[in-house]
């Protein structure tokens, strides 16, 4: 186990390597010009040309790779041309309610996705009709969900609030998680952990859509697939009851594939985190991505696709220890 | 494709639509009362602002916690683009122009509680040549300062006709409390410490600063003038223009300043008032004379004969905005020269013809309410009537500073809104149409333009004024830049909002100390 | 409850995409698999040359039919797609413009029938370009092994390592929108699937004595991948284009959505939902036509995907 677990490691650190890689060629080919947006429109040439030189863009592409890695690895991500703040800073500031609404989605993706999977399991009516609602909830654009959702939600029933992370009545406690509804437990002040959750309900649900069904589909075949496995039709035939075949034998042998889904659907919901985060104007990476890319301001898109792909990288590195830890099969391979 | 796929389809289309449509009937349904307390303003943001540090600050998005925050010397008064006093009760010029002696208000204390004096406005002055960003060009002409008590002697290298516009400019010098920068000077003379803090002497302090989810304004009890009314300012980012309206409409936001879509207007329910307000915000297309076909003056001129200005405006601001009538913001000079242009298809044809290619491009920048993209749009299709090929994209403002470095990959057109930074010919004129002018972004040459704006920067008034009358007269004859439109201010806002002020100079906003709740 | 039931498909690799997978870069069932390669080494999803060619294409006909309605539907746009029309800015639906009018006069109707041929054969670009580079490097790779194949594959791998989606979102923010540079962020992001299926499908059939006989007769490197191993590798292609289909409109629209898909005027149906989205209270019809198109053809894809890949499997399994 812990020889899989250095190989597992050093692979993710390459994978990253690369991710930074990527991330510099694309700043290499950004068609603006960032030292001028950074000095203003009525700077002058030479104003233009002493902050280019002092981001580096004057040098070769091979030095600039060399000052770009060693600033990384100082974990220094230059400054955002919008925020005029380090990149580093501003990431941490909106990193933490992008994490909470990403747990959240993942969250009830995974109660949401393993109910409709025993369901669909099931097979007859039921699993059909759901198998299509299926297809019919895979089909609408996240920005559709969110819209009917604060539509209804809000403007027709009032229940749950339209935007952002917490009523501006309340004063937010400054850590220790930024977890807003796990600060303020640990704070006890329930009022802001209803409010926060309240505010959290709308877009984690737009978010955990997808791979809810995604999670729900891939379940349904594997336990299908485990349930024609010797081992479960002998349970069934000592006569053991349905749900107890199903619960204690099948689920935890059909749920690796699930699980690996569940980590895959991590990064296609990373990539939704945009339109969602705009919708319901969530202060987090993906709104700051989206007014990063309103401005041009690349040093922060950049900064912030390193830290989504890093922390893909790194939940599907845990993942990949989960199974090998659940499934002795794979430590072997 | 079975049968009941195929319902299924219908069935979900229809769900779909039927929900948001019913969504949108809601909308003159009685709405709740406002969830806050009557005591906290609430506006929308559509994004967040840069940094509210003055002396760095020059867009337009944040001009409310800028404004309000800080004073300058001057300012304009409501309504109008007189100066008026403001950290300076009064203020002499010396008849050279180059020497300008300002008169402070007593008794001004800045947030931190440390009293306002002749030295602090030096030291913000000094500050702001400092930290040496976009706007510090407003006192790069300034040899001297001096004080003697309350009195601040400003002495100038060469006179500056629009200097005291300057200090009522939204963007002008502002009067940051010293100590506190000084304490939190860190290496870049308190950079840092602003991006999130603030210490002003202006009605409201800045209290948090949470990027990304909202802004607060305290009320300053200790204000030197009239207190604001309200006892907060809560500025919330919402990006989403729909959002920003149900949160109106349900009474959790009290106003929108600005971007809310012109041809919504009228579907608002009643308890929303729209008002229009005049401003210097103007839509203006530029001409890329760099390169073909328009380096050509009279394929430029074919241009004249062929935008209908009426029509872009009105289609495309509904009554937001209105033609352009001048090369200058209404009011800024009075008596100049009117703008000709007149649609005559057959003269732009002719104009066209002469064009060594049809196929051109039209950028406009990008604007969160989407207007001048239907401006482009519609501009694409008068073009077409003249024979041209239009392709439009919608460009961002770094890009549109990088234009002046390759003006042969520039657009042939661009379309942009802009404001001068303050009510002076000069402020628009320089900027726009010099050669090296800030917003001069495709590269407008005209050396006759440059001499007359020189010239004037230090001329007397009545000269200047005259020199400013030629220069409209050469912009209009040269065809580099189309004057379209000028824009309004569009407040949307709650009924229940009384006392509500402006001022044509500073866009997007109204006096947040002025305004109350109930008239 | 039956021990099997008959609806449900059983498990080879591919049934595991019995129901589309939602947004990019996870179709079918080897993709799956494909994430963790590594854990599923020896678990080959499908058995290779099962399906004949003519299976495959009759599986396709569906699709065909309804690429052939989408690309024709236009013609029956009673306007252009920047056509101003007399009935005005913002008018409501009418017997003469079914949906209305949107914000400059042009007509709903005609620009979403458009944009749904623009939405629809922009995914199906995307996924013929990733499938011939992906195809082209996992042919390769499994063809000529060895170093190669490892080079190749730890590319493969590192790109199947990363979100796609924030990636795509990137590389278009970097190279600025447009339609074509969405085009190209998304196939760099959608082909390594593809070179994984297709250097699967050729090691496996590399393996198998026909080919081995092949060899030993003579037949030449090239020849023997174009003419013996690619065709091999076509049926998991297809159903893992077809369930792809759907995932890209999505993508699309998503991207274009944020800004980053075709400039104005192009009648892109995610661009037009964004830009109409300001209307919505007013003028519903101007941002929720365009967002249902997109659901509907998401829909269209993801049913006929499905049928696509049940279809063969079932063939495969029978």
């Amino acid at each position: 186990m812990a020889a899989l677990v250095l190989r597992r490691f050093a692979a993710m650190l390459a994978v990253l390597f690369g991710l930074a890689v990527i991330v510099f060629v694309l700043q290499a080919v950004i068609p603006s010009d960032p030292a001028r947006a950074m000095v203003g429109a009525s700077a002058s040439k030479e104003a233009v040309e002493a902050k280019r030189h002092e981001l580096g863009y004057d040098q070769p592409l091979p030095a600039q790779f060399a000052d770009y890695m060693g600033r990384l690895a100082q974990g220094d991500l230059q400054s955002s041309l919008r925020t005029r703040n380090e990149v580093v800073e501003d990431l941490r500031a909106f990193a933490p309610a992008t994490f909470e609404l990403a747990f959240a989605a993942m969250f009830l993706a995974a109660i949401g996705g393993l109910g409709l999977g025993l369901l669909l399991a099931g097979g007859g009516r039921a699993g059909k009709g759901i198998r299509l609602l299926l297809i019919g909830g895979a089909s609408i654009p996240a920005f559709l969900t969110g819209l009917l959702l604060i539509v209804v939600f809000y403007s027709w029933l009032g229940w749950l609030p339209a935007s952002g992370r917490v009523g501006d009545n309340f004063v937010v406690p400054d850590g220790p998680t930024n977890f807003l509804v796990i600060d303020s437990i640990l704070n006890g002040t329930p009022d802001l952990t209803i409010d926060a959750l309240q505010h959290l309900l709308l877009p984690a649900i737009t978010l955990a859509l997808l791979p809810t069904l995604a999670i729900a589909r891939t379940l349904a075949t594997s336990l299908d697939a485990v349930q024609k496995e010797d081992y479960v039709r002998t349970a069934r035939a000592k006569g053991l009851k349905e749900r107890t075949v199903l619960l204690k034998h099948a689920l935890r042998n059909a749920s690796g594939p699930a699980l690996t889904m569940g980590g895959l659907q991590v990064g296609l919901m990373l990539g939704s985190i945009v339109v969602v985060e705009r919708i319901f104007a969530w202060p987090g990476i993906g709104l700051y991505i989206d007014q990063s890319i309103a401005y041009s301001d690349f040093p922060a898109i950049c900064g912030a696709t390193l830290l989504l792909g890093a922390t893909y990288v790194f939940l599907n590195f845990l993942v990949d220890l989960a199974q090998a830890w659940a499934d002795p099969r794979i430590r072997t391979v | 494709m079975t049968r009941r796929t195929l319902t299924l389809l219908g069935v979900l289309a229809v769900g779909a639509l039927g929900a948001v449509g019913c969504g949108s009937a809601q909308k003159d349904a009685s709405s709740t009362t406002a969830s806050g307390d009557t005591q906290t303003l609430r506006i929308p943001y559509l994004a967040d602002m840069s940094v509210p540090d003055p002396d760095v600050f020059y867009d337009i998005e944040g001009n409310a916690v800028i404004l309000n925050q800080y004073e300058g010397l001057l300012k304009y008064k409501e309504g109008t683009l007189e100066l008026a006093p403001n950290l300076a009760k009064s203020w002499k010029v010396s008849s050279d122009g180059l020497t300008y002696t300002f008169t402070l208000q007593d008794g001004v204390t800045f947030h931190d509680g440390s009293k306002m004096t002749c030295n602090s406005v030096k030291a913000a002055f000094q500050r702001r040549l400092d930290v040496d960003q976009a706007p510090a060009y407003m006192l790069k002409d300034v040899k001297s300062m001096t004080c003697d008590g309350n009195e601040l002697t400003i002495t100038l290298k060469s006179k500056v006709q629009p200097f005291l516009h300057y200090m009522a400019s939204s963007w002008g010098p502002k009067v940051i409390g010293p100590e506190a920068i000084k304490e939190n000077a860190g290496k870049d003379y308190g950079q840092t410490w602003l991006q999130t803090h603030g210490d002003g002497t202006g009605p409201y302090k800045l209290t948090s600063f949470k990027r990304g989810s909202s802004y607060v304004l305290t009320r300053n009890d200790d204000y030197w003038g009239t207190p604001a009314n309200f006892q907060k300012v809560v500025i919330s980012i919402t990006p989403d223009m729909g959002t920003q309206r149900l949160k109106l409409e349900k009474g959790d936001f009290d106003a929108i300043l600005h971007g809310f879509p012109a041809s919504e207007l009228e579907s608002l329910p009643d308890n929303i008032t729209v008002d229009k307000q005049d401003s210097l915000l103007r839509l203006i297309l530029y001409v890329n004379s760099n390169k073909a076909p328009f380096n050509d003056p009279a394929v430029r001129a074919g241009l004249g004969s062929t935008i209908d200005i009426d029509q872009l405006v009105e289609q495309g601001y509904s009554d937001t905005a209105e033609p352009a009538k001048g090369v200058y913001p209404p009011g800024l000079l009075p008596g100049e020269p009117a703008l000709p242009y007149k649609v005559d298809t057959a003269k732009a044809k002719a104009a066209a013809d002469k064009a060594k290619t049809k196929k051109i491009t039209l950028g406009y920048s990008a604007d969160e309410s989407g207007v001048q993209r239907r401006v482009g749009e519609l501009l694409q299709a008068q073009l077409k009537t003249a024979g041209y090929d239009v392709t439009i994209k919608e460009v961002q403002l770094p890009q549109v500073y990088g234009y002046i470095e390759n003006l042969k990959d520039a657009p042939d057109l661009l379309l942009m809104t802009n404001t001068p930074d303050g009510a002076h010919p000069d402020l628009w004129a320089r900027i726009m149409f010099y050669s090296t002018g800030g917003l001069n972004f495709l590269g407008a040459q005209n050396k006759q333009i440059d001499a007359n704006l020189d010239e004037a920067l230090s001329a007397p008034d009545d000269k200047a004024n005259a020199l400013y009358k030629q220069v409209a007269q050469e912009v209009i004859d040269d065809n580099q830049f189309f004057l379209l439109g000028d824009v309004k201010n569009v407040f949307v806002m709650s009924n229940s909002l009384g006392n509500v002020q402006n001022t044509p100079a500073y866009p997007w906003l109204i006096d947040l100390a002025a305004v109350k709740r109930g008239n | 409850m039956s021990t099997v039931t008959p609806d449900a498909p059983p498990t080879t690799g591919l049934t595991e995409g019995a129901l589309p997978v939602e947004g990019p870069g996870a179709p079918a069932a080897a993709k799956v698999p494909g994430a963790t390669s590594k854990l599923w080494r020896g678990r080959r999803p499908i058995t290779p040359g099962a399906l004949s060619g003519d299976t495959v294409w009759h599986a396709l006909i569906p699709f065909f039919v309804l690429s052939f309605v989408i690309l024709v539907a236009p013609v029956f746009a009673p306007y252009g797609s920047t056509d101003v029309t007399s009935a005005g800015a913002l008018h409501a639906p009418t017997s003469g413009a079914w949906f209305g009018t949107d914000e400059i006069g042009r007509d709903v109707f005609s620009r979403v029938l458009i944009g749904m041929r623009v939405s629809w054969f922009s995914a199906l670009g995307v996924i013929f370009l990733g499938t011939i580079i992906g195809g082209l490097i996992g042919a390769v790779a499994g063809a000529f092994g060895g170093k190669l194949d490892m080079v190749l594959m730890r590319i493969t791998d590192l790109f199947l390592s990363l979100p796609a989606p924030v990636l795509a979102i990137a590389v278009v923010a970097a190279m600025g929108p447009s339609l074509r540079n969405t085009l190209i962020a998304l196939s760099i992001v959608w082909w390594p699937w593809y070179a994984r299926i297709v250097r699967g499908e050729v090691r496996a059939l590399a393996a198998r004595p026909h080919t081995e006989a092949a060899r030993l007769a003579g037949v030449s490197r090239t020849r023997l991948v174009l003419k013996h191993l690619l065709p091999g590798a076509m049926a998991p292609v297809i159903v893992t284009m077809s369930l792809d289909v759907g995932n890209l409109i999505l993508a699309l629209a998503g991207l274009s959505f944020i800004g980053l898909g075709a400039p104005p005027p192009a009648p892109e149906l995610g661009a037009m939902s964004a830009r109409g989205l300001q209307y919505l209270f007013g003028h519903p019809w101007v941002p929720i036509a365009p967002a249902a198109a997109v659901a509907l053809l998401a829909l269209a894809a993801n049913l006929l995907g499905d049928s696509i890949n049940r279809r063969l499997d079932q063939r495969t399994t029978r």
